[in-house]
């Protein structure tokens, strides 16, 4: 008997356990890191205007896996991308393209290892690249960024991604 | 001490079972407040996604191209009120944010001060009351009338305020039905800007071209709004056969067969053909 009553208050307390560590964007201590990630990437693009910000999450798992988002370049100014890796502990990359299509795109930019840190990147060096690499005299108006998200122990994360530009 | 133990491992046990049977509450509770939210508060965001301009960089970006400012083109301020389904206040509240900024922009403080209270008044109206109940909101901007900067700055900061907090409450779709209205007023206010020009400002036709990089996924967007709606229905219509028929432009068709994608640029038809389906969207959007 009371082995069973041991047995049970261990696996409730795991079940207990397991939960509060699970990180989920309901979840106001990870929301409140998010935030912090979000605020620091804002930082990190000034003296530029803020353009919008795009939250990635997702569970990392066995598996690499792969998110991408297009960020548009309208006004004919610099702009700046500032990436958090803080909320992912898998080994991540983030590589910036031409385009989406991977027949025709070109990398303008790869940044390595971005778990733990933040980092920010200059339309003007995006735009020198591009340049070099295309016979082009037309700037970039978009580019298309890839996480390439390697695999590691289960766990909810995110990538955050601050888009300014200068006024 | 047998039943000491017992106990003890009874109250461990039922403290266990009431705080998951609490932290279920909770669940359901945020379940019920946020309702609308679900759409996107699952873990995994989409492996693809994207970032759209504020509607004043649609404006700024019109602005550098050299659009001039042409009296009574913008949306009439006295219709605000004429709004009763979500999706129209949601079209009109990015209408008149375009014309906040075309007209702050070009330095006509009256106009920018009247559609304040405009996008003040749908944003109310459509949920977004901790943006724009500030009371403050009408007093900072009549003490920067004189100070085109400052409203400016003004604006940015609720364009700020209120993308942020559509992204954390999960009420991002709405911000796409939002950013649809405030493109098709822009697209109108340049193409007519072209149309009525004098002389021919290439520049602005560019700029249109870029503008309509954008409508691919302002269609992607509109699909993630959760309720089934007539009027968002025919938008995306209307929005889709835009994309279809600029797709088929022959400048479009050459300039994408290119290894590296090169703008186009429109003839003087293929305008036309534009500027008739972008005046047909915004009437329909603003009536």
């Amino acid at each position: 008997m009371k082995n069973i009553y041991l047995t049970l208050v261990l696996f409730f307390s795991l079940v207990l356990l397991l939960s509060s560590t699970i990180s989920e964007p309901g979840d106001p201590a990870f929301n409140a890191r998010i935030n912090t990630y979000k605020h620091e990437c804002k930082q990190l693009i000034k003296p530029a205007r803020y353009e919008g910000s795009r939250v990635t999450f997702y569970t990392a798992s066995k598996n690499s896996q792969k998110k991408s988002i297009e960020t548009y370049f309208l006004m004919d100014t610099e702009y700046r991308i500032a990436f958090s890796g803080k909320e992912s502990s898998v080994k991540l990359n983030v590589e910036i393209y031409t385009s989406m299509d991977p027949e025709k795109r070109v990398l303008l930019k790869e940044i390595k290892n971005l778990q733990g840190k933040n980092t920010s990147v200059s339309s003007i060096e995006l735009n020198k690249v591009f340049h070099k690499k295309v016979n082009q005299t037309d700037r970039l108006k978009s580019v298309y960024i890839e996480y390439k998200i390697e695999g590691g122990n289960e766990k909810n994360e995110a990538i955050v991604m601050v888009l300014g530009f200068m006024d | 001490m047998n039943i000491v133990i017992k106990n003890k491992f009874t109250f461990i046990l039922l403290c266990n079972l009431f705080f998951l049977s609490c932290s279920g509450e909770n669940k359901n509770v945020d379940k019920e407040v946020k309702v609308e939210a679900q759409v996107e508060n699952t873990f995994n965001s989409d492996d693809y996604d994207f970032v759209l301009p504020q509607p004043i960089s649609l404006a700024k970006a019109f602005q550098a191209s050299g659009l001039s400012y042409h009296p009574n083109l913008t949306h009439d301020v006295s219709k605000k009120d004429k709004y009763f389904d979500k999706v129209k206040q949601l079209l009109n509240l990015g209408v008149y944010s375009t014309d906040l900024a075309y007209s702050a922009i070009n330095e006509h403080a009256n106009e920018a001060r009247a559609y304040l209270k405009a996008i003040q008044l749908l944003g109310n109206q459509v949920g977004l009351k901790p943006v724009f109940s500030d009371k403050d909101l009408i007093d900072r901007f009549d003490k920067s009338l004189n100070n085109m900067e400052s409203v400016e700055e003004l604006i940015y900061e609720i364009q700020e305020r209120s993308e942020e907090y559509m992204q954390d409450n999960d009420l991002r779709y709405l911000s796409i039905v939002q950013f649809s209205g405030a493109w098709s007023e822009g697209m109108y206010l340049g193409i007519k800007d072209i149309e009525l020009s004098k002389e021919k400002n290439e520049k602005m036709s560019v700029t249109v071209v870029d503008q309509m990089n954008l409508l691919k996924n302002i269609i992607k967007g509109l699909s993630t709004y959760p309720n089934s709606d007539t009027v968002l229905k025919n938008v995306n219509k209307k929005l889709n056969q835009i994309l279809t028929e600029y797709n088929e432009f022959e400048s479009v068709k050459k300039s994408t067969s290119n290894d590296v994608f090169v703008s186009p640029v429109l003839t003087d038809s293929e305008l036309k053909k534009l500027s008739l389906m972008i005046y047909e969207l915004r009437t329909f959007i603003i009536q």
